[in-house]
C-alpha cells in the first residue's frame, strides 16, 4: 500500500484541486451558512402557539373569551386533543394546555421534541408574554410545568432553525459531495483513456478508488466542520462529527463509484443520478414533516443519516448513533464492492 | 520473451480481428509489426497486455502466461498506446511522478526521464496544452518508467517531428542494447528495418510473412535495375528486372545500343514486398 496509495492520492488531490472541487464545496458551505446566519434567522414570528383553556383554570373570568379565536400568533382550541392534533400536523408550532391547578393554573406544554431547554424556555416565556398581553396582566401560573413530547426521537438537545437545517446539509452536502464528484472524477479519466495505462501498471483497483473516496472525505469534513464551526461555535463533539462523516461520505463516495464505473459518461449517467437523488431527498421531508415517515421511507439510507448527524451534532454519544452508524457502514461497504467489480469490469471494456 | 499460439481475438463475433497468429520473440529481440489500417497489429498488442482478454489461443509473455495476470507481470512491462493518454490537469512531470509511484520496482528519475525525450522545457506545463506530439513523448517516456523487460510499443514515432523522431529511435536502440526485448508496431519502413531484428507482416488478423528485413527482401523482393537512355534527344527510363528472360534480353539490347545514361540497382523496399504479398499498401 504506502507509496503506491500516496502517489495516487497526490495525483487525485491535485485534479480534484484544479477541477475546483475545493472551492465548490467552500463556497456551497458559505452559501448555506450565510443564508441560514442572516436570511432566515429564526424568529418567532412564522410559529403558531396553539392554546387549550381549560374551564375555570384561570381564577377570573376572560371577557369575550369565545374557544375557537386567534390573537397574533396564539390559537385557541376546543380540547387537549385537538391541540395535539394541530400542533403535530405543523412542524413549527407548539402548544400549551392551561388546567385547574391547585393554587395557581398548571401549565403543559406540547412541543415538536427538537427543542432544547432555552429554546423551551424561550417558547413558555412568548406564551406567557402572549397571554399576559391577551389577559391584560392577570396571568401566574404555576412555573414547574409539564411538558408533553410528540416526537421523542429528536432527542431533547437542539436548538434554532440552524440546529434543524445542519443535520440535513451535513448529510445532502458533506457526505453526498462525494457522490457526484466522484463519477466526475472517474468519467473524466475514461474520456482521458487513463484506465488503459492504470490497467497496464501494477496499480491496485481498491486503491485506485479508495484513493478518490478519501478525497471526496475531505471535501465533506472541510463543508461539514466549517458549517458546524460557523454555526454552531465549538459546542459539538468533533470525534462523533468525524466519525459519522467517515462514514456517510464513504455510503456516498461509493454510490458516486458505482454509477461512474457503470456509465461511460457522465451525459449518459445523468438520468440515473437525477432519479437517485430524488429518491435519496424523500427522507428530508420526513425529517422536516415528521408525521409522514412510512416504512419505505425509513429504509432510504439517508433517513437514517439524517437522523445519525442529529445525533452526532447532539454529543448524545448513545448506542442509536452507533446502530446507525454500523448500518450506513454496512450499505456502504455492499455499494463499494458492487462498484469495485463494476470498475473491474469496466476497465476491460473499451480498449 | 513472448510466445503466442494461435491467437484469435474478435470484437463483433463475426469477423475475427486477430486471426489465428502464433509467432515468437526471442530475448533481446526488437520484434516489429507491419500491416495496413485494421490488420489487428493493436488488437494483438492489446490481447498481450491484459487489456483485452485472451479469447482463443494461448499467450506467454516474460514467461507468465497473459490472463488474469498479478502485479508482477506488470511490473515488468511497458506500454505505450497507439492514442496518447495523460491526466490533461496534471503537469508532464506530474504525470509520470504519479505513474513512476505505482511499481514496486525500481523507476527512473523522472527528471532525467522527462529530459530524454526533450520535454524538459515544458515539464511544469498541464498536459491538456500539450501538442499532440509532445503528448506522444510522454507516454512514449512513461512507457519505459519501470526499465521494462519487454517493452509494447504501438506506433510510437508516427506523427513525430524528423528530431523527436530520430531521439526516440535512439531510445528505443539504447533500451535494447541493454537487454529489453521490444514490440514495435509501426508504418515506417525506415524505422522497420532501421530497428527491428525480426519483422512480421501482418494482414487482416493474419501474419502473412515473419522474417529479417534482409531475408524478406531476398524471398519476395524482385532484383530490378533502372536504366536511363538517351533516344532522339529526350532521356527515357526503364524499370527491368533481372529475374525475367524478358527483362535480360532488354537489358541486353540496351547495353548493346550504347545509349545507357545511368544503371541504378533498385532494391526492393519492405513496402514492395508488402505489396506484392497483400496486394495493398502499407499505410
Ligand atoms: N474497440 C473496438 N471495437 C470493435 N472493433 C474494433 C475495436 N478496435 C479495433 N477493432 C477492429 O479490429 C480490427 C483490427 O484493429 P486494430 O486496431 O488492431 O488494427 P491496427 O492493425 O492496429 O490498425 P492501425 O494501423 O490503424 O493502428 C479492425 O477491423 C478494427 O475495426
Ligand atoms: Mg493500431
Amino acid at each position: 500500500m504506502g507509496k503506491r496509495f500516496y502517489a495516487t492520492l497526490k495525483k487525485d488531490m491535485k485534479i480534484a484541486w484544479r477541477e475546483y472541487f475545493f472551492h465548490v464545496t467552500l463556497i456551497t458551505a458559505a452559501i448555506f451558512c450565510l443564508v441560514l446566519k442572516f436570511i432566515v434567522p429564526y424568529t418567532f414570528e412564522n410559529i403558531s402557539f396553539f392554546i387549550y383553556l381549560e374551564e375555570g383554570a384561570l381564577p377570573f373570568s376572560v371577557e369575550g373569551f369565545d374557544s375557537e379565536f386567534t390573537s397574533g400568533n396564539l390559537t385557541f382550541v376546543d380540547s387537549r386533543e385537538e391541540l395535539v392534533d394541530r400542533v403535530g400536523k405543523k412542524p413549527e408550532s407548539y402548544g400549551a394546555v392551561i388546567s385547574k391547578g391547585d393554587e395557581y393554573p398548571e401549565i403543559e406544554l406540547v412541543l415538536q421534541g427538537y427543542e432544547n431547554n432555552k429554546f423551551r424556555n424561550l417558547i413558555e416565556l412568548q406564551i406567557e408574554r402572549g397571554l399576559s398581553e391577551f389577559l391584560k396582566g392577570n396571568f401566574f401560573y404555576k412555573s414547574d410545568y409539564q411538558v408533553k413530547i410528540l416526537n421523542p426521537q429528536y432527542g431533547s438537545n437542539p436548538i434554532s432553525y440552524s440546529d434543524i437545517m445542519l443535520p440535513l446539509f451535513i448529510v445532502m452536502e458533506s457526505s453526498f459531495i462525494g457522490y457526484f464528484l466522484i463519477a466526475v472524477l472517474l468519467f473524466m479519466e475514461k474520456e482521458q483513456r487513463m484506465h488503459t495505462a492504470f490497467l497496464v501498471s501494477p496499480g491496485r483497483t481498491v486503491e485506485h478508488l479508495l484513493s478518490k473516496a478519501l478525497v471526496m472525505l475531505v471535501l465533506g469534513l472541510i463543508s461539514a466542520f466549517g458549517t458546524v464551526i460557523f454555526l454552531r461555535g465549538f459546542d459539538f463533539n468533533p470525534l462523533y462529527l468525524l466519525m459519522f462523516l467517515i462514514v456517510s461520505s464513504f455510503f456516498g463516495s461509493s454510490l458516486g463509484l458505482l454509477i461512474g464505473s457503470f456509465f461511460d459518461s457522465l451525459s449518459k449517467s445523468m438520468l440515473w443520478v437525477m432519479a437517485s437523488m430524488a429518491v435519496l431527498v424523500i427522507p428530508v421531508i420526513s425529517y422536516v414533516y415528521p408525521p409522514f415517515s412510512p416504512l419505505w421511507v425509513k429504509v432510504i439510507p439517508t433517513y437514517t443519516m439524517i437522523y445519525a448527524a442529529g445525533e452526532a451534532l447532539l454529543d448524545s454519544g448513545g448506542t442509536v448513533f452507533y446502530r446507525y452508524l454500523s448500518l450506513i457502514l454496512m450499505e456502504g461497504l455492499g455499494i463499494f464492492v458492487l462498484a469495485h467489480i463494476f470498475f473491474k469490469r469496466a476497465l476491460l471494456r473499451k480498449n | 520473451m513472448i510466445k503466442v499460439y494461435n491467437l484469435k481475438y474478435s470484437y463483433d463475433k463475426k469477423k475475427n480481428a486477430v486471426d489465428n497468429i502464433s509467432f515468437h520473440v526471442e530475448k533481446g529481440e526488437v520484434f516489429g509489426f507491419l500491416g495496413p489500417n485494421g490488420a489487428g497489429k493493436s488488437t494483438t498488442q492489446k490481447i498481450l497486455t491484459g487489456l483485452l482478454p485472451v479469447q482463443d489461443g494461448e499467450a506467454f509473455v516474460a514467461g507468465m502466461k497473459v490472463k488474469g495476470q498479478k502485479s508482477e507481470f506488470f511490473n515488468r512491462i511497458g506500454v505505450s498506446f497507439e492514442i496518447a493518454n495523460a491526466y490533461d490537469k496534471l503537469t508532464g512531470f506530474e504525470n509520470l511522478k504519479y505513474y513512476a509511484g505505482l511499481f514496486d520496482v525500481e523507476t527512473f528519475d523522472c527528471l532525467e526521464l522527462i529530459k530524454s525525450v526533450g520535454l524538459e522545457d515544458v515539464k511544469d506545463m498541464r498536459v491538456g496544452n500539450y501538442s499532440k506530439g509532445m503528448k506522444q513523448r510522454l507516454i512514449f517516456a512513461r512507457s519505459m518508467i519501470n526499465y521494462p523487460e519487454v517493452w509494447f510499443l504501438d506506433e510510437p514515432v508516427t506523427g513525430l517531428d524528423p528530431s523527436s523522431s530520430r531521439d526516440i529511435l535512439d531510445i528505443i536502440r539504447k533500451r535494447n542494447e541493454e537487454g529489453a526485448t521490444i514490440l514495435l508496431t509501426t508504418h515506417n519502413m525506415a524505422v522497420a528495418e532501421e530497428l527491428c531484428h525480426r519483422i512480421a507482416f501482418m494482414n487482416e488478423g493474419k501474419i502473412i510473412a515473419v522474417d529479417t528485413p534482409r531475408n524478406l527482401r531476398l524471398k519476395y523482393g524482385e532484383k530490378r535495375v533502372r536504366i536511363e537512355y538517351g533516344e532522339n534527344g529526350n532521356i527515357l527510363s526503364e524499370d527491368l528486372s533481372l529475374e525475367s528472360e524478358e527483362g535480360r534480353k532488354r537489358i541486353n539490347d540496351l547495353v548493346s545500343s550504347g545509349k545507357i545514361e545511368t544503371i541504378h540497382s533498385e532494391e526492393a523496399t519492405l513496402e514492395d514486398i508488402f505489396i506484392e504479398l497483400t496486394g495493398r499498401r502499407l499505410v
